[in-house]
């Protein structure tokens, strides 16, 4: 990558101390950061003093400054000026360093930048990323949800994202324990481009569960921060991490959520951002599912299949009147998606109803059904075939089907795969 | 004239037979005692004088001088006073010498010449059998406990003056007044061994705790409970003791000893038939848990020395505590070095731990805990990985609801019939390790279970299918072949099968919790 007289300049605005709102509102006027610092002053301060606004240089109305703002501005950007060929200098080694890591950057006025951040109201001014940026002609949908999900959730999750991920739409995530990495994992297994977007630097990497998918994100997909490499994650880091996960995605899908969360809080920002929000409905005892279920009491889509994100997807995007062929492309990917959804719903209904025709069934098949309504315990299963079978003989039939993979264990309790 | 009486004293858990020495001459009047005393043992002086009195001896003023020799062996305990005042007055002429030929004397008197009870009385009547004498004549309330020892005469008498008349009696005439005390050792432990007032027939459901608990007590393997708080850990881990095989005669004399030494044999108490089952609080100090003081008593691993070691709520013991676990499991004894020298107590129990699974409790139920899996994997995690490794059988159980509490029937099978399976199982083990120094199939080493836990072909496919599918690690690989044989023991199966393999992998460290 070059660096480009912009690029020095950016990073001149990003260090001189102007609150990211005030260069953002300068980067849009000016479509340029050189130009900023080559604002005359006394354009600026036109509003300051009281000229009538007809007098106004145009481009400067549209700012809007209030005269604190003016003043702080001017401040800065003299400040700023003054130490030129130093910051240049600065500049320079940063981005030469960064290079050398590999790293890739893009600016809010920038050919490469998102437009899709470009609608939520407080982009961020650079965008640190590894590998590339989600293509603006493909569907973005966000997967999100709890850290410490269920299988429920984590067999919802790897649904979506795969399907999703066939049927070409991009996912993006936070790369986080839970939905996050489960969701990202099965995207990229199935062969689909995800991005992760970042609390701490795209060369740090956490957590560290998820190491594997920090290389393997990159093929098709990738790393994105806001945050200058090398940050360290920090809590606080957080929250304004999440705005751009909604920020770059068409749809914000939520997995699996509790109803005080990190994830509550990403649904209400992407709310404000005029996302599209779906939730996968649960049951509703489940402490996972009641954030889920009261945005959907609330409003938001029902994720019952992939399918229904696929036409919701297809809405929006026939609303941004997007390039035709792509429109067709996708539609073929989405409607090829649906055949095969169907084909397997059909063969699911198929194996239901044989185990209510069959009148003498296997332990094994007698578990797997009591399991898929419920998770259940060694004990809980024996009670519930009224002790007809000794413990010895359900520990084994319970073992081979963990062996078979039909089944998963957590602590005590067996989940149905 | 100097005298000599024969006594004994316990230095760690090691007895030896103390010669108490007395000289009266003439001079200025003193009382002197030597030989490496402690202050119990001089505050002997004091109660032996005025017992004396008190009883119609006086003592005239001479220059009297104790020795207990071997002069070299530290000297405890109140055991002394009456071989001691028995030496001061063969030394007056009031007995004959002759007459405390092949005797030991153990008691601590009373200011009226009474003889009451005493600690460590048990290996002492040992170590005076193995050194060939012919009679012991301690207190009453120690008689039991002297009298689980065959081949010596046991006499247990209440106070000095009775001491006095036995001893002026010719051996002919005192089986009349003072017969031998005898127990019947069968009758006590048939009557005794499993006279417990908890039985697992108590426990409602929790099928696999109580599965669990069977195979670790037929193998002897040690056992982690994971479960949320009030599920029953700590009432199966109590009946433990009730269904673990019978104490044999050489166990319950390794676990007496231990008692006895500790003071932990009740007056009028024999030997300990019962398997100790010991619970210490997590707030337990290293020392009290090891063994700790000068000359160190035993802690509790050594009381808990052929029984049931259960601690509850693991995770919250003191780090250092925890660790002193390490010796003891591996070995089946501890050593513990001091300023007095190096001392050894056996120490081989059956450790249950119980914890909780998550630091709320609840995990896997998602809609209670909030824990994060972290969290998790470092709460059980504070039990290093040395002890874990020790530990065979992991169980989880959850808490019973209430409709099954109530419905339950009267159908739980109790710790008799529990019993009954072990015993054959432990009787197969016996027979296998015959000329072993290993026991139960939990203290194979891999050589062994290389020759005793084969498999067949499938069976082998079979296991390696279940350890890639469930991530195991190699450590989990023994573990499983030991319980697996003993399963296999259980069901009287020479082979071990898929079937007990599969159960056995059912009582293995989940994932979760492995670091």
């Amino acid at each position: 990558m070059k660096i480009e007289n912009d690029d020095i300049y950016l990073y001149i605005l990003k260090k001189s101390g102007l609150t990211n709102r005030l260069a953002l509102k300068l980067c849009k006027l000016f479509k340029n950061c050189r130009a900023i610092f080559e604002i005359d002053p006394d354009q600026l301060l036109f509003k300051g003093f009281g000229m009538p606004s007809d007098e106004c240089p145009e481009n400067m109305l549209l700012l809007n400054f209030n005269d604190a703002e003016i003043a702080a501005v001017i401040k800065i950007l003299n400040k700023a000026r003054d130490k030129e060929n130093i910051l240049i200098e600065e500049a320079k080694m940063f981005y030469d360093e960064i290079i050398s890591k590999d790293i890739k950057w893009t600016g809010v006025f920038m050919d490469d930048y998102p437009k899709r951040l470009l609608d939520i109201p407080d982009p961020p001014m650079i965008l640190y990323y590894k590998g590339r940026v989600p293509k603006e002609d493909k569907p973005c949908v966000s997967i999100i949800g709890a850290r410490e999900c269920s299988p429920y959730g984590e067999k919802t999750a790897t649904m979506f994202a795969k399907e999703l991920s066939i049927s070409g739409v991009q996912i993006i995530s936070g790369l986080a324990r839970g939905i996050d990495g489960i969701a990202q994992r099965n995207s990229i297994k199935a062969g689909g481009s995800t991005f992760g977007v970042l609390g701490c630097g795209v060369d740090v990497i956490y957590p560290k569960e998820n190491d594997d998918i920090f290389n393997d994100i990159l093929i098709n997909g990738g790393l994105l921060s806001e945050f200058e490499p090398g940050t360290q994650p920090l809590r606080q880091y957080f929250p304004s991490r999440n705005r751009i996960i909604s920020g770059l995605s068409d749809i914000v899908l939520v997995v699996e959520a509790r109803k005080r969360s990190g994830t509550y809080i990403t649904v209400t920002q992407a709310l404000e951002q005029g996302r599209e929000v779906y939730a996968v409905p649960g049951r509703i005892t489940d402490a996972l599912s009641d954030g889920c279920n009261n945005l959907i009491a609330s409003g938001a889509g029902v994720a019952v299949d992939p399918n229904a994100v696929l036409e919701e997807l297809r809405e929006i995007f026939k609303k941004n009147k997007i390039n035709n062929v792509q429109t067709s492309e996708f539609k073929e990917t989405v409607t090829s998606g649906n055949a095969d959804l169907q084909v397997k719903n059909t063969d699911k209904k198929g194996s239901i109803g044989k185990t209510y025709v069959s009148v003498k069934e296997s332990l094994a098949e007698r578990i797997i059904s009591a399991l898929s309504y419920n998770d259940m315990s060694l004990d809980g299963l024996y009670l519930m075939f009224n002790e007809e079978f000794t413990i010895e003989d359900m520990s084994v039939a319970l073992i081979d089907l963990e062996t078979e993979g039909r089944i998963k264990k957590r602590g005590n309790k067996y989940f149905a795969n | 004239m100097v005298s000599y009486v024969n006594s004994g004293t316990v230095f760690g858990i090691e007895s030896y037979i103390i010669c108490v020495e007395t000289d009266t001459s003439n001079g200025l009047p003193t009382f002197d005692m030597v030989g490496m005393l402690n202050s119990e043992v001089r505050e002997a002086k004091e109660r032996v004088k005025v017992s004396l009195k008190n009883n119609g001896f006086s003592i005239p003023p001479l220059r009297i001088t104790v020795n207990l020799s071997p002069a070299d062996i530290r000297k405890d305990g109140t055991k002394f006073d009456l071989p001691i005042a028995i030496s001061l007055l063969i030394s007056l002429g009031e007995i004959e010498q002759k007459s405390t030929e092949e005797t030991v004397f153990l008691g601590e008197l009373g200011l009226d010449g009474e003889l009451k009870f005493v600690k460590g009385v048990l290996p002492i009547v040992i170590e005076a059998k193995k050194q060939g004498f012919k009679r012991i004549i301690v207190p009453k309330e120690n008689s039991f406990e002297a009298a689980a020892i065959e081949g010596i005469e046991v006499f247990g008498l209440s106070s000095l003056l009775e001491v006095v008349r036995f001893l002026s009696l010719e051996e002919n005439e005192r089986i009349n007044d003072y017969p031998p005390v005898k127990i019947d050792i069968d009758e006590l432990f048939k009557s005794h061994q499993y006279d417990y007032d908890v039985d697992f027939a108590d426990i409602t459901g929790q099928k696999e705790l109580k599965r669990a608990c069977v195979i670790a007590a037929a193998g002897f393997h040690h056992v982690l409970m994971i479960g949320p708080p009030g599920c029953g850990k700590t009432m199966a881990a109590k009946r433990m003791p009730t269904i673990l095989p019978p104490l044999s005669y050489e166990e319950s004399l390794e676990v007496s000893k231990i008692y006895s030494v500790s003071g932990y044999i009740k007056k009028f108490g024999s030997l300990m038939v019962k398997r100790p089952y010991n619970s210490p609080h997590h707030t337990i100090t290293e020392n009290a848990l090891s063994g700790g003081g000068n000359v160190p008593k035993p802690g509790v691993i050594s009381l808990s020395h052929r029984g049931v070691l259960f601690l509850d709520e693991a995770v919250h013991f003191d780090k250092r505590a925890l660790e002193i676990l390490r010796q003891p499991l591996e070995d089946r004894k501890i050593v513990i070095s001091r300023s007095a020298g190096t001392f050894e107590y056996p120490s081989d129990f059956m450790l249950i731990a119980a914890v909780n699974p998550c630091p709320c409790g609840f995990y896997p139920d998602r809609n209670r805990c909030r824990c994060s899996e972290n969290q998790i994997k470092n709460y059980i995690g504070k039990l290093s990985g040395p002890i874990m490794d020790r530990i065979d059988i992991c169980v989880y159980s959850e808490a019973i609801e209430y409709d099954n509490l109530k419905n339950a029937g009267n159908n739980e099978e109790d710790s008799a019939s529990l019993r009954k399976k072990i015993i054959i199982a432990r009787n197969i083990q016996e027979e296998r390790f015959k000329g072993n120094k290993i026991r139960f199939n939990s203290e194979m080493t891999i050589r062994e279970i290389e020759k005793y836990c084969k498999l067949e072909p499938a069976d082998e496919v079979f296991l390696e299918k279940a350890f890639r599918n469930m991530r195991l690690s190699a450590r989990a690989y023994h573990k499983i072949l030991r319980v697996a044989r003993t399963i296999a023991d259980l069901d009287g199966k020479e082979r071990i099968t898929k079937r007990h393999l599969a159960e056995a992998l059912n009582y293995r460290m989940g994932n979760e919790y492995i670091q």
